[in-house]
């Protein structure tokens, strides 16, 4: 399994009666990972030495008010008006205009889950993020409504776990194994890393059957082939090297 | 990370009491009811606001200028309602403009759509993307107004609805570092720069590397057949 599509889904729910140190505190980034509220995973995500990662799209819960619905003292409904950013090693990858690290991107402008009802969303991570083998990477997850405050000021006794606060969701590829390696290579030479350019490169290596591959010329002959066959999309339209 | 995709969005809901949060998006808190503590600002017509230092809404500390190892290219922008409109400034240069040449209001919110979540109507709009994008340069300063064609929120009311907020998107190419290099070589060759073109100029110059390598070495060949061995 050199190529698989992996998906992770972080979901943030009612705990049952209310403590306030269950739920994040309003504008603190939390990791969608490794954080105490939602669901979690033991380790932090770090690319291990024979794998890559390709991150292509992301969103979390849509909505700027709460418009809380509450019975009995039970929070019924949130929104939490949400921002995700991703971190590399410690390197914020989204910053505003004046150059500081900044809360990411909203859940308008990359919601999910996303409904019929929706127009496409305004945000695609286009390039996509590359994660390369010993980096570590992180979302993390900033809410602007201050649910703290609100479940203090309203006498909020329990959010049920079938109240849903919050969501995100992260797709990515994993490469492992040779399909990793194919991705050094295809990086080495600027060639997009996406599906099926590691697969059309597998069949170029396949092609070679075993011949010295690490040569010059053969280098430039696969960089003459992907150019090649980059012109034969433009040309007749059927580009699939995007990811 | 040299190419990334960013984003800035603006709302004008804000504390009670204040017009402007320099901090970036505030925190919103909320009462018993569930009613929220803020107020969508109003906006009078026709009078255009700078949604990075205009004072209104979420603000940053200090204007977008490009620092000298900085591109970006502009290729997507979103306003709503759709009875407001966005202009993107260079310098002091506005881009949309009227056919008489002077400057108007900009892309409508109707022709371009940054749907709520509530919205009633789900508008679609005409564009998804600018074409062909825009290009600031290192050093230029840039920004992005909101103007209103009528009074929005009149009164500076509590919002109630997502809708009801006055929101401005741009999407933006951030390219820097070597890469920003690659973007200014383009942009002189007259091609025009995105993340694709960039790669494949990469592409060629590794290529061409490679080429005057291999062409080297041949010739280097070529130079020590004739040559006479000699033991060292």
């Amino acid at each position: 399994m050199g190529i698989r599509v992996q998906n992770y889904e972080w979901t943030l729910r009612g705990n049952g009666t209310y403590v306030a140190t269950d739920y994040p505190q309003a504008h603190v980034q939390n990791s969608i990972f490794i954080s105490d509220f939602g669901n979690r995973i033991e380790i932090p995500p770090l690319v291990r030495e024979t794998e890559f990662v390709v991150i292509h799209q992301f969103g979390c819960t849509e909505g700027v008010l709460a418009k809380p619905s509450v019975t009995a003292n039970r929070l019924l409904s949130w929104k939490p008006n949400g921002f995700m950013q991703i971190v590399i090693n410690t390197t914020g990858y989204y910053q505003d205009p004046q150059n500081t690290f900044s809360g990411g991107i909203s859940g308008t402008a990359a919601p999910y889950p996303w409904t019929v009802t929706d127009v496409p969303p305004h945000y695609e991570l286009l390039p996509p993020i590359y994660i390369l083998p010993e980096q570590t990477w992180d979302f993390r997850f900033t809410m602007l409504n201050d649910l703290r405050d609100y479940c203090a000021t309203a006498g909020i006794t329990e959010i049920p776990e079938t109240t849903i606060l919050a969501q995100c969701f992260v797709q990515y590829h994993l490469f492992d194994g040779p399909d990793a390696l194919i991705c050094h290579q295809l990086l080495e030479m600027g060639i997009p890393i996406t599906v099926d350019n590691v697969e059309w490169y597998k069949r170029i290596l396949l092609r070679s059957r075993g011949l010295d591959t690490q040569t010059w010329e053969y280098y430039l002959s696969a960089m003459q082939a992907y150019r090649e066959r980059d012109e034969y999309h433009e040309k007749y339209g059927s580009r699939t090297r995007k990811g | 990370m040299s190419l990334r995709r960013q984003a800035y969005e603006w709302r004008n809901i804000v504390p009670v009491g204040s017009n402007v949060s320099n901090t970036g998006h505030p925190i919103l808190t909320y009462d018993a009811a569930g009613a929220v503590q803020a107020t969508v600002r109003q906006i009078d017509p026709d009078r255009p606001i700078d949604i990075m230092i205009g004072g209104v809404g979420n603000n940053l500390e200090e204007p977008a200028e490009l620092r000298a190892n900085q591109f970006i290219v502009i290729d997507s922008v979103a306003c709503w309602p759709i009875s407001s409109a966005i202009n993107i400034r260079i310098g002091t240069t506005r881009y949309f403009q009227d056919p008489s040449g002077i400057p108007n209001a900009g892309m409508t919110g109707a022709a371009m759509p940054y749907l709520p979540s509530d919205a009633t109507q789900q508008f679609i709009g005409h564009y998804d993307t600018l074409i062909p994008p825009i290009y600031v340069l290192p050093g230029q300063a840039w920004g992005i107004e909101y103007t209103a064609t009528e009074t929005l929120n009149a009164g500076s009311p509590v919002p109630t609805l997502d809708s009801q907020i006055a929101t401005a998107y741009v999407r933006y190419l951030l390219i820097d570092g070597a890469d920003m290099l690659v973007a200014m070589k383009l942009l002189d060759s007259n091609i025009p720069v995105s993340a694709e073109t960039i790669q494949w100029y990469k592409r060629n110059l590794i290529r061409h590397s490679l080429m005057a390598d291999v062409a080297s070495e041949e010739s280097l060949s070529e130079v020590l057949q004739d040559m006479e061995r000699r033991l060292i």
